[in-house]
């Protein structure tokens, strides 16, 4: 009796468990954890006679956390939390966001959350996709070190131009503050990008947009180009506003499984109004400034394991034309069992060239590791 | 009023009339072909992996997602053969897609028992999907096919299936020829780079002792090179069979150590040269499996 009655519970309890486990597999999102580690040393900006390279320093430069999966039939969600270094640097929340891919009018998708902006071909990628180990100079100065990344909405449609043109229109609405700077001083006295803060709790929104075009021009070769656009406050106080206009392309061949050539680049034109000058009653001049930088990027892969790269950059300031710097980053690319395992290895020059001082150029040696644990995931193009 | 309206509807009949055929997309090449053996030309088939490419390994192209854009079915091999798709079929933002696993009455092979990750490489969780190359199975695709097509168009059921019994007929008198000869090769053992061809041996009764891969998807090692070539020896093996899209120097030097032969073997509809649809596939793959162990 007490046996069969424990059998009819075990079986209730089995009958009842197995659609819960069943949910449970297909419910749990999709996790996917991608380090980069990094070894690297630089002369630290040297004269040529006393060039010496420093000690070479490993250390974490990000570990990535990718959380995604769909929420219901409409709509997915991803979420990036990222760390740098391995000490007690704060997790960051890179990425999160929400998509609603299908029920809208027209084929349009939209997002809401905190993300990556359509700008350009290399702000929506995460670094360990890059062919290359750094952050072009022309990004770094007129997008900042974490690129046009904020909250916002953004939607996007598919225009209709025919079977063989695939034309994507996105346009966003960014809370703004990534990609506002109160002093462009500061930014000239670090040296550094200055798009970074704010420190008024006022709000100027951003907007930004890009028309995407993707043409196959062969069997084995596709062309994508983008025009994009961005407009914001960089000056709170004065209400200053910037526009940026970007164009970039991307043209892969590829022939065979295991070759293929990449050669892309971007060009960036800054326009903005800047105070001139301020007189004893506190009147101001305006100046209008337009500046600008590009780079261009080849990359080839040869085998199955190995690929090769170059690339130039030319940057000038966002506000200064005549404070300019210039660069170059030849890599290697090792993959010995697919994406799940890379190696990459870059050597880069970069000259500063500031304004009446001295020009200043830094070589760079740098090894790079990443590996990637969870889902297997397909390439964009 | 009236009369524009009669007029209008009429010429947006005669439009409607005009464009009725079902778009349909398909993954690979083969699919293609069994599509517009069922659909005929009430069809218009395209398709997104050359016979020549990896189906394993596609870049999410925009112009993938272009061609999903305004189709009326996408028919896949299923069992995560097109991990890719997804992203492709959200990108297509078409509301109207039925996604088709063509897998759904296949017998599997080489399910998993256990739970797969990474260290055993990478395994299709759901079992092997290349099951397309048992021409037996093509009846279960074929069906699925017939079965989605009168979905979208319920008034053309009869003329879909006359088409699948005339594609089912000619199926049968070759796969008649086939077994013919390939039957005195029973018991043949072959090596293979992956697992591209279990369906196919089961099918001829020949046996796959081996894979130049030393995991699914993971590239060939030194020592796993040479345990093959010693397994290869013990056993016999005289054929490696190497799927058309893999470079073929590891399993070139591998053929010579075992003192096998190497031959190119091909898992498409137009993955190489006279393989221009399915039946000529097979008649390759059995051909050149034949020939080479005549050859030995
Ligand atoms: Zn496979």
């Amino acid at each position: 009796m007490i046996t069969n009655r424990l059998k009819a519970f075990t079986l209730v309890f089995v009958c009842a468990c197995i659609p819960i486990l069943n949910a449970q597999t297909s419910l749990n999102p999709e996790i996917s954890v991608l380090p980069r580690f990094r070894l690297e040393s630089d002369d630290g900006g040297q004269l040529p006679a006393r060039r010496i390279f420093s000690r070479p320093e490993f250390r974490i430069e990000e570990f990535e956390l990718a959380i995604q999966s769909y929420i219901n039939p409409y709509a997915r969600a991803d979420v990036f939390l990222a760390k740098a270094g391995a000490g007690d640097e704060p997790i960051e929340i890179e990425e999160a966001y929400a998509t609603f891919l299908r029920g809208l009018p027209i084929g349009l998708n939209v997002r809401i959350g905190k993300y990556l902006a359509d700008f350009g071909k290399l702000n929506m990628l995460h670094p360990h996709a890059w062919p290359f180990l750094s952050k072009p100079l022309s990004l770094e100065r007129f997008l900042g070190e974490e690129g046009i990344n904020d909250l916002g909405i953004s939607a996007s449609v598919l225009l209709p131009t025919g079977d063989v043109l695939y034309t994507r229109l996105t346009i966003d609405v960014l809370r703004g503050n990534s990609i506002s700077t109160i002093d462009p001083a500061a930014d000239l006295r670090s040296g550094g990008p200055g798009l970074s803060d704010t420190l008024s709790s006022e709000i100027f929104y951003a907007n930004s947009g890009r028309l995407m075009m993707f043409l196959p021009l062969s069997e084995n070769s596709d062309l994508e180009i983008g025009v994009s656009g961005l407009t914001g406050i960089h000056d709170p106080y004065a209400k200053l506003r910037f526009y940026y206009s970007n164009i970039d392309f991307k043209y892969k061949w590829k022939p065979s499984a295991y070759t293929s050539f990449v050669l892309q680049g971007e060009g960036l034109f800054n326009s903005r109004k800047m105070i001139a000058d301020t007189d004893a009653r506190g009147g101001r001049s305006l100046q209008n400034l337009s500046s600008g930088g590009f780079y261009l990027s080849g990359d080839l892969q040869f085998s199955k394991i190995f690929s090769i790269g170059a690339r130039y950059d030319w940057s000038q300031s966002p506000y200064s034309t005549t404070d300019k710097a210039e660069g170059g980053a030849v890599f290697i690319g090792f993959y010995p069992v697919e994406e799940t395992a890379a190696f990459r290895l870059q050597y880069q020059h970069t000259r500063w060239m500031p304004p009446g001082g001295e020009t200043r150029a830094v070589n760079s040696i740098a090894l790079q590791f990443i590996f990637s644990m969870g889902p297997h995931k397909a390439h964009p193009f | 009023m009236k009369k524009l309206m009669l007029t209008l509807t009429i010429l947006l009949g005669l439009a409607a009339a005009g464009e009725a055929k079902i778009k349909v997309v398909t993954s690979l090449s083969d699919l293609a072909e069994f599509t517009k053996a069922v659909g005929g030309d009430k069809v218009e088939v395209d398709f997104l992996v050359r016979g020549s490419q990896n189906p394993h390994y596609i870049e999410i192209k925009p112009s993938y997602m272009l061609k999903l854009k305004s189709a009326n079915l996408f028919v896949t091999i299923g069992m995560q053969l097109e991990i890719w798709a997804p992203q492709i079929i959200d990108g297509s933002r078409n509301p109207i897609l039925i996604v088709v696993d063509c897998s759904k009455n296949v017998k599997k092979l080489e399910v998993p028992s256990v739970k797969v990750d990474a260290s055993m490489g990478d395994v299709h969780p759901f079992g092997n999907p290349h099951y397309w190359l048992d021409p037996e199975n093509v009846k279960a695709i074929l069906q699925e096919i017939l079965d989605n097509l009168v979905k979208v168009s319920p008034a053309d059921a009869e003329y879909f299936k006359s088409n699948l019994k005339a594609y089912m007929k000619k199926l049968d008198a070759k796969m008649a020829e086939w077994m013919l000869l390939m039957s005195p090769l029973k018991g043949t053992k072959l090596v293979t780079y992956h697992t591209s061809f279990s369906y196919f041996v089961e099918r001829f009764g020949l046996s796959v002792v081996g894979y130049v891969e030393p995991k699914p998807g993971i590239p060939p090692t030194p020592s796993h090179s040479t345990e093959l070539i010693q397994l290869m020896r013990s056993s016999g093996v005289k054929i490696v069979g190497l799927e058309q899209y893999y470079e073929d120097n590891t399993p070139g030097q591998i053929a010579i150590a075992a003192g096998a032969r190497l031959i190119r073997l091909c898992t498409s509809v137009g993955g190489m040269d006279g393989t221009g649809d399915y039946f000529q596939l097979i008649d390759h793959n059995v051909r050149a499996i034949v020939s080479a162990v005549k050859g030995s």
